[in-house]
């Protein structure tokens, strides 16, 4: 060890004095930067490692996959036992034969190419091995065979080492289905400098969105090269499907609006967006056309709202191209926004894999030009998919069936002979295993903040599918909507005995169940079992939720189980470091409180509007309830109304029995649009950027560090 | 109007908080009890909301936030520990050069708008342990890694008024020194430094003499480390090849066989320490000749050096605060900036316990246990027979898993987040090993005692409640599993008015057994962070081997959990660390 000179120490004294403060740690971050991108690229990290990654010879490890050798010599691909918390992203088989012996096709991709929620009983790999055995004849069914290697949320840099495990494998054909998650990059000091410069010049919208889109688009051209060169290895063909989204009816959560902007773009944008909903529902369709394009010069693009609402114009006039095309600027609006959206295939992604596809001679499965030509007057909505990519099994089987077209002549098969489609029953899908999946859509929309009627929309078709699944439907809400943690509640036990559902939700760290105020979903569900004569069932749940949530006492609003309708909302929307404060992005903040038997209430808030809030923006003014300060609502009822603050305030107020139902009660607290500030925002978002932190990139609205609600318990029995 | 202040202590390990109200400690948790991630470093989000909790007040309430360093400080020391280069391009110094960070993140992520005051780093070690022992005034010595620059201090303090009279600076470092051995015999650093001390006994100081090269002893008790043997400067191992070289073997790989050259290496180290120890104390005592000591830092947990330093040093009397390493920096931080704005020093009494941590009702355990499948038996209301049936499971020489109150304060269980057992039975050490602790089979367990029979059982005449202190086991009863190969045992000594359902189940064992003394330690997997919820209590649970859990008035029996519990988690459990254990952090 080499000990600097002491004297040394006089120096460093008087450089950590002028250092100390975010300039300072700017500086040395910057200085640390240019140390390491001045290095050789090795040291760099990140992306340039990885494009230059040259896969090894022989068997090596990937994934959960590591290579073992059985008794009599053969060589294989074994689960990792330490990895074993992961095994469930991959396909379920306890090993992977190294031996080939027939022709070989292997699947790589992502969780569509799981068949997630229809995962392990049904998967595209079952599906495709299906239609090519058929194609095959009964002679040649047993003559090819489809490996799956398809991992749930795999982002382009993590398909490099399954692609150096297909030396070992040596296909015949490689088919690659992914790219809804590619958005997620590694973040180097490079990046991380790229997006500095972008902050500086033009903040989020247009440049850090450019800036980040190319990345991405770089890193999937990298993917496509990366897989040409081990193709042309090997001599493998290859097979690329694009894949398509839910154009019709994902929608962002209201969170997740639009970025911060300066203040007098995002004042005229929160007023043109209050307008056009008004005019929508008056409507007026050339004043709300009119309107999404102003929102949209003023939000460069980065926003799913205006582009939401210009489709929604298009729609109503049976403009269906116009409305797909705007709807793909809607799903292609967050990206690269550095916000938390749903997992996509943006319009850049997609033109990447066709051009480096069509460069390389690989095969292209078009998602959305098969789905177009297979229903050419709707736009591609539930009827293909489950959520917001997930294939429906019609979706999977039309994927599929074009694909195995497409590879068949280099397995020697004729496209003709590929079935357009195969019987449920004969890829293992049974009414229930569909009925289960569709359940799983409901729970799934809802966890990612869906609306009640598409919620609705997969309670009912479940149980028209299997009316059996009433049974499964109570065990599942009974456990998400106790208090006491899933995995230990006797519902969870009789759920997980199906192997869809424990694919889905047997978290394998217990600790990791999210409580939510799930009650779009299961009001919904309720419902759906009284539509559907299971009303045994829905009184359960109902007696069920009476006990669990209507006791009074007192109710901290702040737990996710009375605030977050969606593991966003439990969580974060932004990447940044969790606060030990709640800030919303959206205008207004809803909390339940569910009562049996309705009592006096005191509720306690301690808030605060953003730092840098001024309340007398004009441009904010009459864009929403809260402008002249806070307000708080009950059922619609306002409670409480404060005068804009920006240091932390705490607020009580009591409310009378009346004013509460027994049952469900919504609190909405109103903020002023305004926003946080601009400049403070943009400078932390810089700061942070420098420091190696990603940004908070969504306007904070309102500020709340607690709130309770009280309602002393008299002993008064339950409803 | 009361006084509010919050302490913290983040940003390098053991990240915790605590609340000082009026100069009386209401609340102290590390965040690593929630997050669930062992040490965790980072600002403490969810310790500062339980404490406001505990408190009863909002964000609003808080006069001041008290930090636990001087950043700017420690950036000096930074800058000249990564020369030549500057700034270092190390990974680990990647974003860490940055003074503002902590009172930024105080702003930003937890809301403060009020005031925050920096105290440096061994003030706020000095004031923790003074602050908080009842003294009215003490000698002080803080020996830790490094805080800023100090690596020891010593110290005076006298009513409100404490101050640091000298120091040894980085990277002198009694703490790097035994951490490096610590690496270099295989442990995690900075976290295993206590293995090293239960090791040390089972060897001979047959290295000392060459240990010795690794430190040059200075006039007035200080030192300075030979950098030849040392490379955590780096940031990539703690030792250099020329230790191996002296010491004439490799390193020894983790989780390896022990060799007897391991034991007798640790022995050396533990004798070194004590004597550098000794030296420091003697030249403390000489400008600051008071009865009382106080020590705190990372150092002062080795309770075995402690009772060395009390035994053959010039003090009468030594307190060392429960929670010494850095978590226990918030609290000293908090007293300071209690000082600072009363003019009056906290806590004028000695501590008296540590169950600063979330505490949960009866009621809300049976909340959790009702919708479960799980067998369970309820003693609400029934504490006499509550305690009669563990009594019983442990006289049957049952492990127990004991779920009571508030949690601790620190890294010590003290009977309200413990794994007990009976300590006679020859075969328990190796049993607790295998049914939960999984670590290594020399390491003893500490008993807990009645306060009042300690003195029959162990060679101590004072209270003992932190099981920061090593005496001689006496008893005439046999106690294989508490008692170290030495002879000696680390005590805890229970108090009836502290901890009295703890008091009163140890003396329905001693009813039973005529052994008023219980086997205690913590609760927790290895690698995992001590149980905070009754979740993280039945999660332990169902991954080990426990035989009974006790969560508050409910027992539960392995033979109730439902099989499918066990299929889904069991073995699941995941060490999830938040710094390195090759090397000391030092950025």
């Amino acid at each position: 060890m080499q000990r600097p000179l002491d004297q040394l120490s006089s120096l460093t004294r008087r450089l950590s004095q002028l250092l100390a403060s975010d300039q300072g740690a700017r500086v040395l971050g910057l200085m640390q930067k240019l140390g390491l991108m001045a290095a050789p690229p090795t040291q760099a990290g990140g992306r340039s490692q990885s494009q230059s990654h040259s896969p090894p010879e022989g068997l090596s490890p990937f994934g959960i996959w590591q290579p073992d050798t059985r008794a009599d010599g053969t060589q294989v691909y074994v689960r990792r036992p330490e990895l074993s918390a992961e095994w469930r992203c991959w396909a379920d088989l306890p090993e992977l034969s190294v031996a080939k012996t027939r022709k070989r096709v292997v699947l790589i991709g992502e969780s569509v190419a799981r068949g997630f929620l229809y995962d392990p009983v049904v998967t595209p790999a079952k599906v495709l091995a299906k239609m090519l055995s058929v194609a095959a004849g009964p002679q040649g069914a047993d003559e090819i065979e489809v490996i799956d290697l398809a991992r749930i949320d795999i982002t382009a840099t993590e398909l490099t080492p399954i692609f150096a495990a297909l030396r070992a494998l040596a296909p015949d054909v490689i088919v690659l289905f992914a790219g809804n998650n590619w958005h997620n990059l590694p973040r180097t000091p490079l990046e991380l400098e790229r997006l500095v410069a972008a902050f500086a010049t033009n903040g989020y919208p247009g440049y850090v969105q450019q800036i980040y889109r190319a990345a991405i688009r770089d890193g999937a051209v990298a993917a496509i090269d990366r897989l040409e060169q081990v193709a042309s290895a090997i001599g493998a063909k290859v097979a690329v499907i694009v894949p398509e989204f839910n154009l019709k009816e994902w929608r962002n959560e209201a969170a997740n609006q639009v970025p911060v902007l300066p203040e007098d773009r995002h004042g005229a944008w929160m007023v043109a967006h209050h307008q056009a909903q008004r005019a929508l529902d008056e409507g007026d369709l050339d004043r709300v056309e009119q309107l999404a394009t102003t929102m949209i010069g003023l939000d460069a693009g980065t926003s799913a709202v205006s582009q939401t609402l210009r489709a929604e114009v298009h729609l109503r006039r049976g403009a269906l191209d116009q409305a797909r095309a705007a709807l793909e600027a809607a799903r292609d609006a967050p990206v690269g926004t550095v916000a938390f959206h749903s997992p996509r295939c943006a319009s850049f992604v997609q033109d990447a894999l066709r051009e480096r596809s069509n460069r390389h001679g690989f095969a292209v499965i078009d998602l959305p030009r098969v789905f177009q030509a297979h229903a050419p007057d709707e736009l591609p909505g539930r009827r293909f998919f489950l959520d917001y990519c997930h294939l429906s099994f019609e979706g999977i089987s039309l994927a599929m069936a074009a694909t195995a077209r497409a590879v068949s002549p280099w397995l020697d098969l004729a496209p003709a002979a590929v079935p357009g489609s195969v019987p449920a029953r004969d890829v293992g899908l049974t009414p229930r295993s569909a009925s289960i999946a569709e359940f799983l859509a409901a729970i799934h929309n809802a966890h990612y903040g869906q609306g009640p009627e598409l919620i609705s929309y997969w309670c009912k078709k479940a149980l028209t599918t299997w009316p059996e699944v009433a049974d499964v439907m109570v065990a599942c809400v009974d456990f998400h909507a106790r208090k006491a943690p899933h995995w230990m509640c006797r519902s969870f036990e009789t759920a997980m005995a199906d192997p869809m559902i424990a694919r889905y939700l047997l978290n394998p760290d217990p600790r990791g169940f999210q409580k939510l105020a799930g009650f779009t979903l299961w009001q919904s569900v309720i419902g759906a079992l009284k539509d559907h004569g299971a009303a045994s069932g829905a009184r359960q749940l109902e007696d069920m939720l009476a006990h669990e949530h209507g006791l009074a006492g007192r109710v901290d609003l702040m737990e996710p189980s009375s605030r977050a309708r969606s593991y966003r909302e439990a969580r974060s929307f932004t990447f940044g470091p969790p606060r030990a404060f709640l800030q919303s992005h959206a205008t207004t903040s809803v909390f339940y409180l569910v009562r049996s038997a309705p009592g006096d209430t005191t509720f306690s808030l301690t808030w605060r509007l953003p730092s840098g809030h001024r309340a007398d923006r004009g441009a904010d003014r009459g864009a929403d309830r809260g402008d002249n300060g806070l307000v708080v609502t009950l059922n619609g009822r306002q409670v409480f109304s404060a005068a804009p603050e920006d240091r932390w305030t705490q607020s009580s107020f009591r409310v009378e029995p009346s004013a509460l139902r027994a049952g469900l009660n919504t609190i909405e607290i109103h903020w002023p649009t305004a926003g946080s500030s601009w400049a403070a925002r943009i400078a932390e978002s810089q700061l942070r950027l420098e420091l190696g932190v990603l940004p908070d990139v969504l306007p904070t609205f309102g500020e709340i560090f607690s709130f309770t609600a009280t309602q002393p318990d008299t002993g008064a029995a339950l409803a | 109007m009361s006084l509010n202040i919050i302490g913290i202590s983040a940003h390098f390990h053991d990240a915790a908080c605590c609340l000082l109200r009026d100069g009386k400690l209401v609340a102290a948790v590390q965040e690593e009890r929630f997050s669930r991630i062992k040490h965790d470093p980072t600002i403490p989000r969810a310790a500062f909301g339980y404490c406001l909790e505990q408190g009863g007040i909002t964000i609003a309430d808080v006069d001041c936030v008290a930090y636990y360093e001087d950043p700017v400080v420690k950036l000096d020391r930074q800058l000249w520990m990564g020369l030549p280069q500057l700034p270092s391009l190390a990974p680990e110094a990647l974003f860490r050069l940055d003074p503002a960070r902590a009172e930024r993140e105080i702003r930003e992520l937890l809301g403060f708008e009020g005031e925050i005051q920096l105290v440096p780093h061994h003030l706020s070690h000095a004031a923790s342990s003074f602050c908080f022992s009842g003294f009215d005034d003490a000698a002080i010595l803080v020996v830790d890694a490094v805080g800023e620059w100090a690596t020891t201090s010593l110290g005076r303090a006298s009513g409100s008024s404490l101050e640091i009279l000298d120091e040894v600076r980085f990277p002198d470092s009694l703490g790097l020194l035994y951490s490096t051995i610590t690496s270099y015999l295989g442990f995690e650093v900075n976290d295993a430094e206590y293995k090293v001390m239960g090791l040390a006994p089972y060897g001979q100081p047959i290295y000392l003499d060459k240990l010795m090269q690794l430190v040059e002893s200075l006039p007035n008790g200080k030192f300075r480390l030979n950098p030849e043997y040392f490379d955590f400067m780096r940031g990539r191992r703690m030792y250099s090849e020329a230790l191996c070289d002296l010491l004439g073997a490799p390193p020894r790989a983790a989780e390896s066989e022990i060799p007897q050259f391991a034991k007798d290496v640790a022995r050396s180290l533990q004798v070194l320490l004590e004597k550098l120890l000794l030296q420091l104390a003697n030249h403390l005592h000489r400008i600051v000749p008071s009865q009382n000591l106080c020590m705190a830092g990372g150092v002062a947990l080795n309770c075995v050096a402690n009772a060395a330093v009390l035994r053959d040093g010039p003090f009468d009397r030594l307190f060392v605060q429960p929670a010494a390493g850095d978590a226990g920096g918030a609290l000293g931080a908090a007293a300071m900036a209690h000082i600072t704005r009363s003019g009056q020093r906290p806590e004028v009494g000695r501590l008296e316990h540590v169950y600063l941590g979330p505490r949960y009702s009866s009621n809300e355990v049976a909340a959790l246990l009702e919708a479960t499948p799980l067998a369970f038996a309820d003693f609400r209301g029934r504490e006499r027979e509550l305690l009669a049936t563990v009594a019983d499971r442990l006289a049957d020489g049952k492990v127990i898993g004991w779920f009571h109150g508030g949690m601790e304060f620190g890294p010590r269980a003290l009977g309200a987040r413990s794994i007990i057992a009976d300590p006679r039975r020859d075969e328990m050490r190796d049993r607790i090993n295998a049914l939960v602790k999984m670590r290594e089979a020399f390491r003893p367990f500490a008993p807990a005692v009645l306060a009042e029979a300690a003195s029959a059982h162990f060679d101590l005449d004072h209270p003992s409640p932190f099981m920061l202190e090593t005496c001689q086991v006496k008893s005439a009863i046999r106690l294989p599993a508490i008692t170290h190969v030495d002879g000696s045992a680390r005590v805890q000594t229970v108090d009836a008015k502290v901890s009295p359902r703890f008091h009163a189940l140890i003396s329905e064992f001693g009813r039973r057994t005529g052994c008023p003394i219980l086997l205690n330690t913590s609760f927790n997997l290895r690698g995992e962070p001590i149980v905070c919820s009754p979740m993280d209590a039945l999660l332990c649970f169902l991954r080990s081997d426990i035989d009974f859990l006790v969560l508050e008035d409910f027992v539960i029996d392995r033979a109730g959990v439902p099989g499918a519990w066990t299929g889904w988690y069991r073995s699941t459990g995941q060490s999830a660390r938040a710094i390195s254990d090759i090397v000391y952090t030092l950025f």
